[in-house]
């Protein structure tokens, strides 16, 4: 019994000290973004902001595009997560539980996709949203990550492990698969609907690289971008506002990750194992 | 799963009130144009108080054209090439600054509208501004490819406690002595003496008084030949060796350095440490003036701090002058209006108000040059000019890809800069070499 | 059954005829939609390579000149050409660098962040929260934030300095040695954060009666992870390492915020994608930029190719 304890102690020694390396620059950051620029550069660091001042926030919000890339980032992440679940279920439904020619063919180039890179194609990407006039235009984003194979893959996955009874039945009072979906397959998933709509809003929250492609005017931006753009000015040295930027930034982040953290977990489980 | 029931709806809820604002927003900024003309203007984010001006006057603009809505977007990191980026995707906008550096690429790249296309009264206008501004933006077919909206000139700000604690007025009139007195400057103040970029616009103005001809970067052998001159090379030594001497020795010594570059004194820029006193000496343009006032208002011109012409040489004595036009889009659908804009912030009016009035820069038409209202330190500038053998324009080398090779020769001397504070040392005949080979890649 | 057989069968029969449809139209949308912007557009990226362009003017077929000189610039990088003729060259250098320091540590690191957080000591769910925070959270934000403890002055050499006195005052984003150190400090944190939660998943499905047997024959809980844990973790561990992998050789994010677009001094923060990107949207050279895309996937899926092939077949 002796040697457990120790064992448990030196694994609660080891939780703690990996505790203060991951949420260090989180506290770090929250204690520098009520600090002036000139105690934030004291070295050795200080603690206790003095004066404690709300400047670095306000700087902040004094930006007028600021609110502008809230809401882009917001549009952004509601039609990916709306259009993901609705047309990813779609598919995956369709996939798992419908018999038909070229089904596997289709689903398997579709699967072959993931391993397809961005960079690969982010030069075609850009010369085809050109076309469409959609350049600098926040709806590409949306348009670019309507529907992904992994919401697809995932769908699918989740589909196969629901009892087949279920739809056998309504096949039965002749209700046709696409009303069978809607009814049925739907209402069914809901654990599956929450972890795609957390995973696409905050991979649109996220999202850096295929912004910086298509968006090209600052009042476009998306959060990230435009945090990013306001505080690399060449002639910009002082970091506190950026680091409230990124404490703001990470809010929904921190709130989604709150509410959710049991499903993300366990959705990951049906990622990886259900395969 | 009572809860997520609720969080379900909660999300579909939120999402759906966003997509609604997000859209509607969105509407609104559609609708716009139908009711007024939309104009995209853009240029480089130089800092909060050109922003902030420039929001000024284009308020001034919307009050005597109401039609017209001016939307201001700077843009921050590589401005020339964002914007020749942004074209093939029609997401240019309708007015942009062009500096003189990328004029002739923009031209030849043809995004640039020529005004005589657009303005039959041409002549007139370009009567109205000095000859030598205009002519880096006049294309091979001898039309002007947009409006110079100011000038400016590059000088040496001083600051006058630190030079008076050495013993000196002004600065030395030489480069040679100029250099040796930095040392004595940090001395006696115990503060760096100059900050500098370490970059073409300092080199190109050092080199040009120590002899050399002007740089002729239209082919590799001219390349070749111009950084094999021998006062080329003399200057390149003495820039270096300044950097060498004054702050990679002096660091290792444990004393105060004289010469830094921005980032050594947790600075973005030149005009900012000379402004928060962390230096005595800079070499910047027109455009520092209006910053200082506006960020360190304690910092007075005239009392604390003055200018002098810079340094010159055996050569002569020289300085540089920059201009930025504001360019058409080519493919803009409201040309007319644009240039409207553009007309009027370049024009007599707008510079009035926001060169004259603000203090921004120098103006670029004639007869503002008499202005009363001119600040006094610009005021100064101008009237040193009859100190120099010439003021050459910006970027100062014969060269249509001038911009690009800008930047490459300024990424070289960076990284020699960088290489020297780890190695201690640096070698002359190596920077040269990658500076001869760095600009062929260019051209 | 014939293939004409099947077809006439299926086409006959009304009930195969509706599920074709119904399910055809059901999958419509998610295959147009990435057949297109994932198919057609390699097949773009493909067809562009072999074009000098400039999005303006019309495009110029030069046959394999834009491979040739991606070519040139891997050799002569390889044979010590100077930076500014080889970022290509460069960016090749330091992402295999970045990927050899970052795939071992942030994969043992999500190993050991997972056993803590599955070990139900005490105060095991607040490290969890604590473990999983940084993976949730954007990588550019994470960047921007360690911008900062990077400095000279910073966190990061106030801490060191703490560890090991002596240790000086680098300033690490400026310096061509300290940079991509840099940026694999910052991903590791953020990575190793996002990996432990599949592993902490994959260790919860760890059946608990194996675990339990395994301790009444008198294992202790060093031995149970290697003999019982880590075996039936395998397929996760080499799973993590895959695309642990893929995506530090992609890394551009953190270049482009560290170390800025042109891929700071002496391209000593250049990346492979932060090159093709600059190639393809600061030097509008797109037909360069698709031939560089194509040469480094495929430099980087062959060898990933092979080594699926090889241990992968667990976990597919």
């Amino acid at each position: 019994m002796k040697k457990r304890f120790y064992y448990e102690l030196i694994t609660i020694l080891i939780g703690a000290f990996f505790f203060i390396v991951y949420t260090m620059p989180f506290i770090r950051s929250l204690v520098v973004s009520f600090m002036t620029w000139e105690q934030a550069s004291q070295i050795p660091p200080t603690w206790i902001p003095n004066p404690f001042i709300l400047e670095n926030y306000m700087r902040l919000f004094r930006i007028e595009l600021f609110p502008k890339w809230v809401i882009n980032t917001l549009v952004y992440g509601s039609i990916v997560s709306i259009s993901n679940v609705l047309l990813g279920l779609m598919a995956g439904y369709s996939f798992a539980l419908l018999r038909y020619l070229g089904r596997d063919l289709i689903f398997n180039a579709l699967l072959a996709l993931i391993m397809l890179p961005m960079f690969v194609t982010m030069v075609p990407l850009y010369v085809i949203l050109a076309q469409l006039r959609l350049i600098d235009n926040i709806f590409a984003l949306p348009l670019l990550g309507l529907v992904g194979v992994n919401t697809v893959f995932m769908a699918k996955q989740y589909f196969l492990s629901l009892p087949r009874e279920f739809f056998e039945a309504a096949k039965l009072d002749g209700a046709s698969y696409i009303r069978a979906f809607f009814e049925i397959a739907l209402p069914m998933a809901k654990p599956l609907i929450i972890t795609i709509t957390v995973y696409q809003f905050l991979g649109a929250w996220n999202a850096f690289f295929l912004p910086i492609i298509v968006l090209k005017s600052p009042e476009n931006f998306v959060y990230t971008q435009g945090l990013n753009y306001a505080f690399s000015r060449a002639w910009y040295v002082e970091y506190t506002p950026i680091i409230a930027g990124t404490l703001i930034g990470s809010i929904p982040t921190l709130l989604f990750f709150i509410i959710f953290r049991r499903f993300l977990i366990g959705s990951i489980v049906i990622r990886t194992y259900r395969r | 799963m009572a809860l997520s029931k609720r969080v379900i709806l909660g999300i579909v809820v939120i999402a759906i009130i966003a997509i609604a604002v997000g859209l509607s927003l969105n509407l609104v900024g559609q609708q716009k144009p139908s009711v007024a003309v939309v104009i995209r203007f853009s240029g480089w984010g130089a800092g909060e108080t050109e922003v902030k001006n420039y929001e000024k006057a284009i308020g001034q603009f919307s009050k005597q054209y109401p039609g017209v809505v001016v939307k201001y977007e700077p843009i921050s990191q590589m401005y020339h090439e964002n914007i020749l980026a942004s074209f093939p995707a029609g997401a240019a906008p309708d007015v942009f600054y062009v500096d003189s550096s990328w004029a002739s690429i923009f031209i030849k790249q043809g995004v640039l509208k020529a005004l005589d296309d657009i303005d039959p009264g041409i002549a007139s206008v370009k009567a109205q501004y000095y000859d030598f501004l205009l002519k880096p933006f006049m294309g091979p077919d001898g039309k002007l490819y947009g409006l110079p909206k100011d000038w400016s000139i590059l000088f040496l700000a001083y600051n006058k406690q630190c030079l008076a604690r050495a013993g000196l007025t002004t600065p030395p009139n030489d480069w040679p002595s100029f250099i040796s007195s930095l040392k004595a400057i940090t001395d006696a103040t115990g503060k760096p003496a100059l900050v500098d970029h370490y970059h073409w616009r300092t080199f190109v103005a050092m080199a040009l008084a120590y002899g050399a001809p002007y740089p002729d970067f239209t082919s590799a052998d001219s390349v070749r030949a111009w950084f094999n001159n021998d006062a080329v090379k003399k200057a390149l030594k003495d820039y270096m060796d300044l950097y060498l001497d004054g702050y990679v020795k002096r660091m290792d010594a444990g004393k105060t350095p004289y010469v830094v570059l921005p980032r050594d004194v947790d600075s973005g820029w030149g005009g900012e440490a000379f402004g928060k006193q962390a230096a005595c000496l800079t070499l910047e343009g027109s455009w520092m003036i209006p910053f200082i006032r506006d960020q360190f208002p304690n910092f007075k011109y005239g009392e604390q701090w003055d200018i002098a012409p810079l340094p010159g040489g055996p050569g002569g004595r020289f300085t540089l002058a920059f201009t930025v036009i504001l360019g058409i889009n080519s493919k803009s659908s409201h040309a007319e209006d644009a240039y409207r804009f553009a007309k009027y912030i370049a024009g007599k009016e707008g510079q009035e108000f926001l060169v004259i009035g603000l203090g921004h820069t120098l103006p670029t038409v004639k007869e503002l040059a008499t202005s009363p209202n001119m600040w006094p330190e610009h005021r100064k500038t101008l009237d040193q000019l009859n100190v120099y053998n010439n003021v050459y324009v910006w970027p100062t080398m014969r060269s249509d890809k001038a911009g690009a090779i800008i930047g490459t020769i300024d990424t070289v001397l960076q990284s020699h800069i960088a290489n020297m504070k780890q190695t201690k040392t640096y070698d002359l005949n190596s920077l040269i070499n990658d500076l001869i080979n760095s600009i062929i890649k260019n051209l | 059954m014939s293939l004409k057989n099947k077809y006439h069968v299926f086409f006959s029969s009304k009930k195969h005829r509706r599920e074709f449809l119904e399910g055809v139209l059901l999958i419509l949308p998610a295959t147009i939609m990435n057949f297109v912007f994932g198919y057609f557009a390699f097949i773009y990226t493909f067809y562009l390579s072999f074009f000098k362009w400039n999005y303006i003017t019309q495009p110029l077929f030069i046959g394999m000149e834009n491979y040739v000189r991606a070519f040139n610039e891997l050799i002569g990088g390889l044979l010590g050409a100077r930076w500014y003729e080889a970022p290509f060259f460069i960016g090749l250098r330091n992402v295999l660098i970045y990927t050899a320091i970052v795939v071992p540590i942030q994969t043992v690191l999500a190993i050991v962040l997972a056993a803590i957080a599955s070990s139900r000591v005490r105060g095991s769910s607040i490290f969890t929260t604590s473990y999983l925070l940084p993976g949730f959270t954007s990588s550019v934000i994470i960047a921007l934030i360690f911008i900062y403890f990077f400095s000279q002055k910073g966190f990061i050499n106030y801490i060191l300095n703490l560890i090991i006195p002596g240790f000086g005052y680098p300033d690490w984003l400026y310096l061509k040695s300290l940079i991509i150190p840099a940026m694999a400090i910052v991903a590791i944190w953020g990575t190793s954060s996002n990996l432990a939660i599949l592993f902490i998943a994959a260790m919860q499905s760890i059946p608990r009666d194996v675990l339990e047997q395994a301790r009444l024959d008198g294992a202790g809980p060093v031995r149970r992870f290697i003999h019982v844990v880590f075996p039936l973790i395998k397929p996760t561990v080499v799973y993590a390492i895959i695309v642990g992998t893929i995506g530090a050789l992609q890394m551009f994010d953190l270049s482009f915020v560290m170390a800025g677009p042109q891929g700071g001094i002496e391209y000593s923060g250049m990346t492979v994608v932060l090159d093709i990107y600059r190639t393809a949207f600061l030097l509008l050279d797109p037909g360069y930029a698709s031939a560089k895309a194509i040469v480094f996937l495929t430099l980087m899926y062959i060898p990933t190719v092979l080594f699926l092939r090889k241990y992968g077949g667990g976990f597919r």
